[in-house]
C-alpha cells in the first residue's frame, strides 16, 4: 500500500511542487496550510509521514511538531521540517520538539525524496 | 603393491609434466585458447589425484594452488599473465624435482615451493595495472571498479534508547549504508534488559559495520545527517581498498554475535597483502627479468594460517567441553527455579557462549568426506581403465564430516573396497551388455549421519556374490566344515575371516593377500562395523558404521508418559499438535495434517507404554530418506544440547536407541534414532 505523507505548508506553490513530486514518486498525499488543517486532517487517517514548514500563521511547525508527539497515535510518526541554511537555532529547536529530520529549502525533488527515503520505506 | 604403482605413477608423472610444458608453450601463443587452460587444468588435476595416492602429498598440495589459479581462469576470473606463464614453467622443473628427489635436495625443494606459493598467491590476491591480470566479475560482466577507488571503512553506530522517540527508524539508516557497498553488519543486543524492564521504543541494540565502498566518507556522514545528535557515532578508514575478496579476510569478518570485529588483526591482514601487492608493484615496474630478486623478496615473508596441535590436547579440551554442557544443563534448569532475571539473564549469555565454545571445538578436528573423494575418483578412473571396463563413480554426502582420526583410518580400507567392486564386483562391459545392463558400472559412494553414527556404503552395480561360490570356497580352505547350515548372512559374514579370497586368480589390483578380513580389522580399529549385503546380477554394498565422535548434539526434548527423550534436532521437519482422537481414529497409521497425508508411528503403542494418553500430543515430523514421517510424542519439552554417552552393555542389542543423555536434573533421557524407528517398525508391521 502507497505511504501517505501530510505536507503543510502556507505557500501554495509549495506545497504544489512537494504534492507533485510525491505523487510521482508513488506516495498519496495530503496538504494543509497550516497547523490547525494539519490537525483535523491527520484526524481519523494514518498519515506514514509529516512534512511542516516551521513558519505558518495560525499554528506553527514547532507547534505542530510538539503535538503530534503528544497525539497517541503519531507519538513516533516520522516528521521532516523545511528550513533554510541561515536558520540553525531554528533547527535545534524543532529536533528538540521532536522532529526526525530536516529540508532544506530551496530543494530539488531529489533532495526531497533522499531525505523522505531516510525516515520511511 | 604400492611400489609397482608408484612406478607407475613417477612415469605418468613426468609424462604429464612434458605434456604440461607443451601446453604453455602454445598458451604463449594463444592466451585466450580455453582448450588450452582445459588441457592444463586437468594436468594439474591429474597430478594433484596421483600425487595423493602414491605418497606425493607435497605434488598434491603444490598442484592444488596451481590448479587454483587455472580453475579462476577457466572461469574468466583471471586471465593468462606472463608472470602466470612464467610461474607455470617453473612450476613444471619445480614438480620434476619433487619426483626425482632422493631426500637429498629436500630442504632446496622447499624452498623453491615457498617462493612459488607466495608468487601464486601474488597473482590470486593480485589486480594490479602493472601486471596483465585483470580480475573480470562475472556476474555483472564488467569489469570490477578497480580496488583503488574503493575504500573500506569500520562504522560503529550506538544509538541512544531514546532515539525513536523523533521517528527515527535505525535500521533505515542501515539499510541506506547497506546499499553503499559491500558490507558486514554485526550486532550487539547483550543491553536489551529483560521483559519487565523492557520499553517498546526505546533502542538497546548497537552495530558495528564493515563497508567497502567507491562512496566518499561525505556520503557515509550524510546517511546519518539527522541523528548526529542521537547516538554514537564513529567512522573510521580500514584502507583504501576493497577488503572483501581479500584470501584470509573472510573468518575475521564473520559476525559472532556480541562479539565485535577483531579491527587490530583486521588491519594486520590488510596492510600485509597491500604492503605484498606493492612490492610486487614496484619490483614488476622496475625490472621483469629481475625475477630472482622479487623472488627473495617474497620469500621472506611469512605468516603463520595454522598450527598443530597434539590429538591428546584437543581430546580432552572436547572433554572439558563435553563437561561444560552438562554443567550448563544444571544451571539451565537452577535458573529456571529460581525465577531471578538477573541469573536468567547471565545464564543465557553463559550458554550462548557454551554453544559457540561447542561448535568451534568440533569444527577444529572435523573433515569432510570430500577430502578423500578426489583420491577415490582417481583411483577409480585409472583402475577402471586398466582393468579395462567403464565405470562411473559418484559421492553422494560428501560435506558428511568425520573426525581427522576417522577419515585418516578408514581412507585404506574405503580403497580397497573400492579396488574389489572395480575388480570383481563390476562386469566387463560385454557381460553387462549380454544381461541387458547399462554398459557403464557404476560405483556410488554415499555417506550420511544416522543418529550418532556416520555411515558410509559402497554400493555397485555390478555381479553381486555368489553365495554358493563363497561357502564352496571357505569349505575348501577349511575355514568351516561341509555339512554346517549357514544362514545366508552368515555366508556373506565369511567373507570377513582372515586367509579368505574368493578370487579363483590374484590379480594386480585387489587380490594380493589383503582380503576383507584386512578391512574390517582396520575399520574395528576405529570402533567401527562392516556389513556386506549383495544380490546376484545387482551388485553388492558394503557399509561402514562408524561412530560419532562428535558426542554432542542439538536435540529436542520431548516426554511420552514419564520418561524424557531426545529427538536430534537435525531430522527434525516440522513439529504439528495432533488431537489425540485424530490419531486414534487414523487409519493404517496414516495421517492427514493441513491436506496432506503423512504415515506415522505412535510411539506409546510401540513402545509399549502403558497409561493414559494426553487430549493434545504432538507429531514430529522427521526426514526420512526423501519422505517426511510422524512420530508422535506426548509433550515437547523444548531444544536440548545433549552429550551423548553410550548405552551399557545390556542395551547392545538393540540400536533404535543411539545413546542416552544425562539432563540438569540428573535424570536420563534416551536419544532417539528416528532412522533406525523408522526402518524397524517397518520392517516389523510389514512382517
Amino acid at each position: 500500500m502507497a505511504k501517505t505523507i501530510l505536507i503543510v505548508d502556507d505557500s501554495e506553490s509549495i506545497r504544489e511542487v512537494v504534492n507533485f513530486t510525491l505523487q510521482n514518486a508513488g506516495f498519496e498525499v495530503f496538504s494543509a496550510g497550516n497547523g490547525v488543517e494539519a490537525q483535523s486532517l491527520l484526524d481519523g487517517r494514518n498519515i506514514d509521514l509529516v512534512i511542516t514548514d516551521l513558519h505558518m500563521p495560525e499554528m506553527d511547525g514547532i507547534e505542530l511538531i510538539k503535538y503530534i508527539r503528544t497525539t497517541t497515535n503519531y507519538s513516533r510518526v516520522p516528521i521532516l521540517f523545511l528550513t533554510t541554511e541561515s536558520q540553525l537555532a531554528k533547527k535545534i529547536e524543532a529536533k528538540d520538539a521532536g522532529a526526525t529530520g530536516w529540508i532544506i529549502k530551496p530543494f530539488v525533488p531529489a533532495k526531497l525524496l533522499a531525505a523522505i527515503g531516510k525516515v520511511i520505506r | 603393491m604400492m611400489d609397482n604403482f608408484q612406478t607407475k605413477f613417477l612415469e605418468e608423472a613426468s609424462d604429464l609434466v612434458n605434456q604440461l610444458e607443451q601446453a604453455l608453450l602454445t598458451l604463449e601463443q594463444d592466451t585466450e585458447n580455453p582448450a588450452l587452460v582445459d588441457s592444463i587444468f586437468r594436468i594439474m588435476h591429474s597430478l594433484k589425484g596421483g600425487g595423493g595416492m602414491f605418497g606425493f602429498e607435497n605434488i598434491t598440495n603444490f598442484t592444488h594452488k596451481l590448479e587454483n589459479m587455472y580453475d579462476l581462469v577457466r572461469q574468466k576470473k583471471l586471465k593468462v599473465s606472463r608472470e602466470m606463464l612464467d610461474i607455470t614453467f617453473e612450476s613444471a622443473d619445480h614438480i620434476t624435482s619433487m619426483l626425482n628427489d632422493d631426500g637429498s635436495k629436500t630442504q632446496q625443494i622447499s624452498a623453491n615451493e615457498e617462493i612459488l606459493n607466495k608468487r601464486i598467491d601474488a597473482v590470486l590476491v593480485g589486480d594490479t595495472p602493472n601486471n596483465n591480470i585483470n580480475i573480470v566479475d562475472n556476474i555483472e560482466s564488467q569489469p570490477l571498479k578497480t580496488e583503488s577507488q574503493i575504500t573500506t571503512y569500520y562504522i560503529r553506530l550506538k544509538p541512544y534508547e531514546g532515539i525513536q522517540k523523533n521517528g527515527t527508524n535505525p535500521f533505515f539508516l542501515l539499510d541506506e549504508l547497506a546499499g553503499l557497498g559491500k558490507n558486514k553488519i554485526n550486532i550487539f543486543d547483550s543491553n536489551i534488559p529483560d521483559f519487565e524492564n523492557f520499553v517498546f521504543d526505546e533502542t538497546y541494540v548497537w552495530w558495528e559495520i564493515i563497508l567497502a565502498t567507491d562512496k566518499g566518507i561525505d556520503e557515509i556522514k550524510d546517511v546519518f545527517i539527522f541523528v548526529e545528535d542521537d547516538c554514537e557515532l564513529e567512522i573510521k578508514e580500514i584502507c583504501k581498498a576493497d577488503i572483501f575478496p581479500m584470501e584470509g579476510i573472510e573468518p575475521l569478518l564473520n559476525c559472532r554475535h556480541d562479539f565485535p570485529f577483531d579491527l587490530d588483526k583486521i588491519k594486520t591482514l590488510v596492510d600485509t597483502i597491500l604492503a605484498l601487492e606493492k612490492a610486487k608493484q614496484e619490483s614488476n615496474s622496475k625490472n621483469k627479468n629481475a625475477g630472482d630478486e622479487h623472488i627473495k623478496k617474497f620469500a621472506k615473508e611469512s605468516s603463520i594460517s595454522g598450527i598443530r596441535v597434539a590429538s591428546e590436547k584437543i581430546d580432552s579440551l572436547m572433554n572439558l567441553v563435553s563437561e561444560l554442557i552438562t554443567t550448563q544443563a544444571g544451571l539451565n534448569l537452577f535458573a529456571d527455579n529460581h525465577k531471578d532475571n538477573e541469573l536468567t539473564r547471565i545464564t543465557e549469555n553463559l550458554e550462548n557462549i557454551s554453544r559457540q565454545l561447542r561448535d568451534t571445538t568440533f569444527s577444529i578436528t572435523l573433515i569432510p568426506i570430500d577430502y578423500l573423494v578426489v583420491r577415490f575418483k582417481r583411483l577409480v578412473r585409472d583402475l577402471s581403465k586398466e582393468v579395462g571396463k567403464e565405470i562411473e563413480f559418484e559421492a553422494r554426502g560428501a560435506e558428511t564430516e568425520l573426525d581427522k582420526s576417522l577419515i585418516e583410518g578408514i581412507s585404506e580400507p574405503l580403497m580397497h573396497i573400492l579396488r574389489n567392486s572395480i575388480d570383481h564386483g563390476i562386469e566387463t562391459s560385454e557381460e553387462r551388455i549380454a544381461k541387458g545392463k547399462n554398459p557403464q558400472g557404476k560405483i556410488i559412494l554415499q555417506a550420511y549421519y544416522s543418529g550418532s553414527q556416520v555411515v558410509i556404503a559402497v554400493t555397485d552395480d555390478g555381479k553381486g556374490m555368489d553365495l554358493e561360490k563363497i561357502k564352496q570356497k571357505a569349505i575348501d580352505r577349511g575355514l568351516i566344515k561341509s555339512d554346517v547350515q549357514l544362514s545366508n548372512k552368515e555366508i556373506l559374514d565369511l567373507i570377513f575371516l582372515p586367509g579368505f579370497s574368493t578370487s579363483d586368480k590374484i590379480t594386480n589390483i585387489s587380490g594380493r593377500g589383503v582380503g576383507m578380513d584386512v578391512v574390517k580389522r582396520k575399520v574395528s580399529d576405529i570402533r567401527g562395523i562392516v556389513s556386506v549385503s549383495t544380490e546376484k546380477d545387482e551388485g553388492t554394498t558394503i557399509t561402514i558404521k562408524l561412530p560419532l565422535t562428535l558426542s554432542i548434539i542439538d536435540g529436542m526434548l520431548v516426554r511420552i508418559s514419564d520418561t524424557d527423550y531426545i529427538i536430534p534436532l537435525s531430522v527434525i521437519d516440522t513439529i504439528f499438535a495432533v488431537e489425540h482422537e485424530k490419531i486414534k481414529k487414523s487409519f493404517n497409521n496414516i495421517i492427514t495434517i493441513e491436506g496432506v497425508q503423512y504415515p506415522f508411528y505412535y510411539l506409546r503403542d510401540e513402545f509399549n507404554i502403558e497409561g493414559e494418553a494426553p487430549l493434545r500430543e504432538e507429531i514430529i515430523m522427521v526426514k526420512y530418506e526423501d519422505k517426511k514421517i510422524g512420530i508422535v510424542v506426548d509433550h515437547i519439552t523444548g531444544e536440548y544440547q545433549a552429550v551423548l554417552k553410550p548405552l551399557g552393555k545390556l542395551y547392545r542389542q538393540q540400536d533404535i536407541f543411539s545413546g542416552a543423555s544425562i539432563l540438569g536434573d540428573g535424570t536420563v533421557a534416551l536419544v532417539v534414532d528416528t532412522h533406525k524407528i523408522i526402518n524397524q517398525f517397518t520392517k516389523y508391521n510389514d512382517n
